[in-house]
């Protein structure tokens, strides 16, 4: 399983990507998806205040919400979007000449970069907090115990865990390499 | 001519708008360290030494208080924090 990723002028390119990277990476919609754990919304879209002032800024917090946090959550909705639809224009071809062998490759622009590591960075937030990766001290929790996480399937978890640890590959490499300051 | 009334000074709220405000980023355990640098430096325009300094607070010290100033800039600030999905908030200098 090897995936290559290339930086080029004014693009970027991701080559070497086979079937599973391709579901891997369609799953990251998902992953990021919000509508039915709002718990993961909250944590997307905080309110920008402390308890502690919060208390006298109700009017302030709820014009943040209604103007800025809807602003915010268009943008990620829309860098998500970018993400499907550059997989959507991803070229397959053939590694040898029985043409068995099928990856695909993709190149985009520069400014897709910073979309792909919003898309990417919502997807593993909602997955660390969805399958508790972390504990209150930000630690990270291999197994969980059984009492309390009776609804998480440990297999699923397991899946989760492999699709947040390749997604945090890719965006490692898209900060050192493709980000920019006046993107 | 009609007469023209002295306003009444409103201290508390000339004050209060003075008031400086801080912008503080939370540690959270998914951002990489690398990111958070970056967005430091693109947010706040600070040189790489200094957004590693703030990092390093954000990710030892849980919080780290990255600028302080007027409220309408410390709104933008974190308005821009949180579009890069960095946990931020703002709060009045006591």
């Amino acid at each position: 399983m090897r995936l290559s990723l290339q930086k080029k002028s004014g693009t970027w390119s991701l080559s070497e990507v086979d079937k599973l990277h391709l579901e891997l990476l369609r799953q990251a919609a998902e992953d990021a998806n919000t509508t039915e754990f709002p718990q993961g919304r909250e944590r997307l879209l905080p309110p920008p205040l402390q308890e502690m002032d919060a208390i006298q800024e109700a009017e302030f917090l709820e014009d943040w919400k209604e103007f800025v946090a809807d602003e915010i959550e268009t943008q990620f909705t829309s860098d998500v979007g970018t993400l499907l639809a550059d997989l959507e224009d991803v070229e397959s071809y053939t590694t040898d000449e029985s043409g068995e062998t099928t990856l695909y490759q993709l190149t985009l622009p520069t400014e897709h970069g910073e979309r792909w590591f919003s898309a990417l960075n919502q997807a593993r937030i909602l997955l660390d907090l969805k399958y508790k990766f972390h504990d209150e001290n930000d630690e990270f929790v291999a197994d969980l115990p059984p009492e309390g996480n009776e609804s998480l399937d440990l297999e699923e978890r397991l899946a989760a865990y492999l699709r947040y640890d390749f997604f945090c590959n890719i965006q490692e490499w898209l900060v050192r390499n493709v980000l920019s300051f006046g993107a | 001519m009609p007469s023209i009334a002295t306003p009444e000074r409103q201290t508390d709220t000339d004050v209060s708008l003075d008031q400086p405000w801080n912008v503080i980023i939370h540690n959270d355990p998914v951002n990489l360290m690398s990111y958070v640098t970056f967005v430091i430096r693109k947010v706040f325009g600070y040189d790489e030494k200094k957004a590693k300094v703030h990092m390093m607070q954000v990710h030892k010290q849980g919080r780290s208080l990255v600028w302080s100033g007027a409220r309408e800039r410390a709104e933008h600030y974190v308005r821009e924090l949180q579009a890069h999905q960095l946990l931020s908030t703002m709060e009045k200098v006591d």
